[in-house]
């Protein structure tokens, strides 16, 4: 097949701004500072969220209940990355566990330091690392360690 | 089609800026129908959501929009380009007897995050069309609008009196996005020139907007409302894409969506059996040019019909009596709400608005490059 | 009741996607033509029809067009608009000068070619003129090396 002209019919879309709802993820890092955890919770079917949305999807009906929710919580799933998105191999394993916190129903994605890849385990008790300076944002909750 | 399918209820929202987010909108407009028909989200059997991935900024958008609608973990599926397809394949869905009610949820935030014309701007063939930068979505309506009134020896100022009563019109609607209240033909007229012979308000608003529908089976629709607006007939046609290969001053797809539609409805003279129509015209010329060709409008006759009131709220053959989308235009719920507002009308509930007969309608919605595709409803009580 | 908007994140996407597209065959041949200052349509085999720029599929027949046809460099502007703004990437800006975008027929083409309309004035152009090709000196095989059409 012959080699045609090839022209650029890329999208130029950096004119795209996006509000998207903030309140949940606000009340979570204003907490944060203080080393708090805090989702909403859904007062028809009890389920919290960190977080939170403007309402439960499960009900359909707007919630904005605060809840505090442990910093202590359990590995529901992990994998270990070798390689950056680049395909770049990393110096150390980056364990990658997806862990629910004690009282949360949502569950929350991070870093895990502290324990040796071969280690790691479906059901293992792991706690959140604070930084020592809060500012409230994500970086506060650095990553997780074994409990 | 005997009444198989109804539409049993719609919410929707129109302004040029509404302060929202997809999720917020797209709750705040499902609770509100849920609330208004006493219904929850399990009573709906299954969810067609229309939106553009596009303009939403993210690919298989409605797995992010199903929650917010009351699709989480429900029976979901989704339509893009205009909102009357949705309708469409929701009315399969009741029809197919696996179904007895159907949400259709549409909406697009072109007002405030993504300029509308980015649409149509990125659906020009990018081998040619794009690369010798001739071609956008408005200089492909003014090419369309100059064709159209050459055809008959129509002047300039059709346009500025169909503007007038389609401003006017969304004036008078609480439900449009652009009310220009005490609107002039000077002001129209006035108004700059965008490609010639198109001035700014000839042609449609950068709108947010969204429309949510209930349709329903004719058992359940008796049940949920006292005055369910039957879906009579449905026609869609697609043009060919090439606007150099297309005769700009008519319209095949309109034509062809109309015949389809009316034929299933049982329809054989449109200017005696309709009631009023509700038209996607995003441009002025687009109204009589579209109109003409379903069969609404005598030929060459438009701008004496307009001049003589016979498209205006208590005319003739009413036409956009809501103003139509020159008052608004959210783009893939727009054709969905011309239906509502058909069936506002069908109701009696049209206000200001509403036109002395209104038992039959037609609603029209497009999609593509000077209406490439058309989707034909036809609604009646 | 606290503002609505306070509560919103304003996140800007940077979302530019790089495709691009072969241009094809067709194309390709009359990219080619427009480097020798000469124009090329395409004809179906069937009903006969010739479209400009070449292109493969003649959809309302269904058949592939087989036989490519080289247009005259003149026609008839058969529609036009003069354009006041630009649009470039959904904004809407003052164009610096009014100018023609027009629909051409060119002898031996059954449809019509998108080109700038040039060495009239918005306020004298008319459909129905008589137009022709006007070239780069040099071309390059791009698609500007057919420059705009002026008033024979």
């Amino acid at each position: 097949m012959e080699e045609t002209k090839i022209v650029n019919g890329a999208w130029e879309l950096s004119t795209f701004h996006f509000p998207i709802e903030g309140r949940g993820l606000k009340t979570m890092l204003k907490n944060m500072k203080d080393k708090k955890l805090v989702g909403f919770k859904c007062p028809q079917c009890g389920m919290v969220y960190m977080p939170g949305p403007f309402y439960c999807r499960k009900c359909f009906i707007r919630i904005d209940d605060e809840a505090e929710v442990s910093d202590h919580g359990e590995i529901m799933t992990f994998t270990i990355g070798y390689a950056d998105v680049r395909g770049n191999p990393l110096d150390e394993p980056r364990i990658a566990p997806v862990v629910k916190l004690d009282g949360c129903d949502s569950w929350i994605m991070g870093v895990l330091e502290g324990v040796k890849p071969e280690d790691v385990h479906v059901g293992m008790r792991v706690k959140v690392k604070w930084a020592e300076e809060r500012t409230g944002s994500l970086q506060d909750m650095q990553y997780f360690l074994p409990e | 089609m005997d009444n198989k399918v109804a539409i049993v209820g719609f919410n929707m929202a129109s302004a040029l800026d509404l302060e929202t987010t997809r999720e917020r909108l797209s709750f705040d407009l499902t609770r509100g129908l849920f609330d208004d028909l006493g219904i929850e989200r399990d009573d709906v059997g299954t969810f067609i959501i229309c939106t553009n991935d596009f303009l939403d900024g993210r690919t298989i958008s409605n797995v992010f929009l199903d929650p917010s609608v009351g699709a989480y973990m429900k029976d979901e599926s989704k339509v893009e380009m205009d909102g009357l397809n949705a309708l469409t394949y929701a009315c399969m869905r009741i029809l197919s007897g696996q179904y007895e009610t159907a949400l259709v949820a549409t909406l697009a935030l072109t007002g405030t995050q993504v300029s509308p014309y980015l649409h149509i701007g990125y659906t020009l063939d990018a081998s040619y069309d794009r690369p010798i930068k001739l071609l956008n979505e408005l200089s492909a309506a003014a090419l369309e609008a100059r064709s159209y009134l050459a055809k008959y020896g129509y002047s300039e100022e059709l346009l500025d009196d169909i503007a007038l009563q389609d401003l006017a019109n969304a004036a008078r609607n609480p439900n449009q996005a652009r009310r220009l209240e005490g609107v002039s033909k000077d002001q129209i007229a006035g108004s700059a020139y965008l490609y010639e012979p198109l001035r700014e308000l000839h042609c449609y608003p950068a709108t947010d907007g969204g429309c949510m529908m209930l349709l329903a089976s004719e058992k359940r629709a008796k049940e949920l409302c006292d005055k369910p607006v039957w879906i009579k007939g449905i026609g869609r046609s697609t043009d060919n894409y090439y606007l150099g290969d297309r005769d700009l001053s008519g319209s095949i797809s309109a034509s062809q969506a109309a015949e389809r539609a009316m034929g299933m409805a049982g329809i054989k003279d449109p200017r005696k059996e309709l009631d009023f129509a509700e038209i996607s015209s995003l441009f002025a010329h687009q109204e009589p040019l579209l109109a003409e060709a379903m069969g609404l409008l005598e030929p060459g006759k438009a701008a004496e019909a307009y001049k003589s009131g016979d498209t205006a709220i208590d005319g003739k053959l009413p036409i956009n009596p809501s103003g139509g989308p020159l008052g608004g235009h959210p783009i893939c719920s727009s054709g969905l709400m011309r239906a509502a507002e058909a069936v506002l009308q069908l109701r009696g509930e049209a206000g200001k608005n509403q036109v002395e007969k209104a038992d039959v309608a037609l609603a029209h919605g497009q999609d593509g490059v000077c209406a490439q595709q058309s989707v034909v409803v036809v609604l009646g009580t | 009741m606290e503002d609505i908007k306070e509560t919103f994140y304003h996140t800007v996407a940077p979302l530019d996607f790089g495709y691009n597209y072969r241009v094809g065959t067709y194309l390709q041949r009359y990219i080619d033509a427009l480097k020798d200052k000469k124009i090329l349509g395409a004809k179906c085999p069937q009903c006969g029809k010739v479209v400009v720029p070449p292109r493969k599929y003649c959809g309302a027949c269904n058949k592939v067009r087989e036989e490519y046809v080289e247009l005259s460099q003149e026609g008839t502007l058969e529609n036009y608009t003069v354009g006041h703004i630009t649009l470039e990437k959904g904004q809407v800006n003052q164009a610096e000068s009014p100018y023609i975008v027009g629909m051409i027929k060119l002898g031996g083409a059954d449809n019509l070619l998108v080109g700038k309309v040039a060495g009239v004035s918005p306020q004298e152009v008319k459909t129905g003129m008589r137009l022709k090709a006007v070239w780069k000196d040099q071309t390059e095989g791009e698609y500007s090396d057919l420059d705009h059409f002026e008033p024979v």
